[in-house]
């Protein structure tokens, strides 16, 4: 590692006080534009943006007030996954009224036609669609169709669930 | 090491009581990372008069979703994760707004008679010339130099490798050089 190399790597711990110029990086800084420049833009760092005002016990207590109310299940829910329902439901829905038990007369819809009358159930998935195809074939659909609750989700998924939430 | 060094609680100290229900401990977490955290989100793009409220749903959202921390990097990065994406998701509600307003900086002359910038001069360029780096090149540079964060937890922050942070940083650090120049 060469001599910039060397004290490029240190100079934002430099700047931050964990580190400190030498004797040897002093002299280097005054022969070699490159890390002086370097230098000038690093040291520099640590001032961005300082005139800033934040007064934190404001907001640690308005954060600690928040953490007081119960959460918002609901709001939890990511807006894809509320969207996937509603769209459920409504399939399932139109299902019960436009497929009342044709199953058992000549001639009933095949899966696949019923999927070409509802285009919105190409955009299930296998299992969601699955399910709406099952429920459709008897009454009991409102029994049928599962809404997740949050509380039903493993560790696992509520840490996927959360993760995804933040982006 | 100071002993007022050995007597503070780390951040992972903090996490723990807070899981056991101290609210005291949450609080001295916001108050020991919200001015860098703003610092950061305004130097990223986020307008002073809002930096307040995204980072109070920074902190909140980062409690709230302490389940799902792994834990294994610092509660710091973490907080500034949520942050990030935070203002991301801002900019994306307002359709893409990039313009990086530099907050507090009133308009001065940009003559340099004396040959030099003085660090006060530096430090505006400085700012002036982030918001012409690439997204992550910009955030890079800003938790490495702002806020002196090693590649390690820089790249937990990021979701990325501190190879490739460390790719980024000097990138950054390349372009401000020649823009300063």
């Amino acid at each position: 590692m060469t001599t910039c190399e060397h004290l490029s790597d240190r100079m934002p711990d430099i700047a931050h006080g964990r580190d400190t110029l030498s004797a040897t990086d002093s002299r280097h800084l005054a022969e070699c534009g490159s890390c002086a420049i370097e230098w000038r833009v690093i040291s520099a760092g640590p001032m961005i943006g300082a005139g800033l005002q934040i007064d934190a016990d404001p907001i640690a207590h308005k954060v600690v007030t928040r953490l007081r109310e119960p959460i918002s299940r609901p709001t939890l829910l990511p807006r894809r996954w509320v969207h996937g329902l509603i769209g459920l439901a409504a399939a399932a829905a139109i299902a019960i009224v436009a497929l009342p038990d044709r199953t058992a007369m000549p001639g009933a819809p095949t899966d696949e036609n019923r999927i070409a009358l509802f285009p919105e159930l190409r955009m299930l998935t296998e299992v969601e669609l699955q399910s709406v195809l099952e429920a459709s074939d008897g009454p009991g659909i409102s029994s049928a169709i599962v809404v997740p609750q949050l509380g039903d989700l493993t560790e696992d998924e509520m840490a996927r669930l959360l993760r995804s939430l933040e982006g | 090491m100071s002993s007022a060094a050995s007597v503070l609680p780390s951040d992972h100290e903090l996490v723990a009581a807070w899981r056991g229900g101290d609210e005291a401990a949450a609080a001295q977490l916001v108050t020991r990372h919200a001015a860098s955290l703003g610092r950061y989100l305004v130097a990223c793009g986020a307008a002073s008069s809002e930096v307040d409220d995204l980072v109070q749903d920074a902190f909140f959202k980062a409690f709230r979703s302490l389940p799902g921390w792994r834990g294994d990097g610092s509660f710091r990065g973490w907080v500034f994760r949520i942050g990030g994406n935070l203002l991301k998701d801002l900019f994306r509600h307002r359709k893409g707004r990039v313009i990086l307003p530099i907050d507090g900086h009133d308009a001065v002359d940009r003559a340099d008679p004396a040959g030099e910038f003085t660090a006060a001069e530096t430090e505006r360029r400085l700012e002036e010339c982030l918001t012409r780096l690439p997204r992550l090149q910009r955030e890079v540079f800003l938790l490495r130099a702002q806020q002196g964060m090693d590649y390690a937890e820089l790249a937990t922050t990021l979701g990325t490798t501190p190879g490739a942070a460390r790719v980024h940083y000097h990138h950054a650090v390349k372009r401000l050089k020649e823009w300063l120049q």
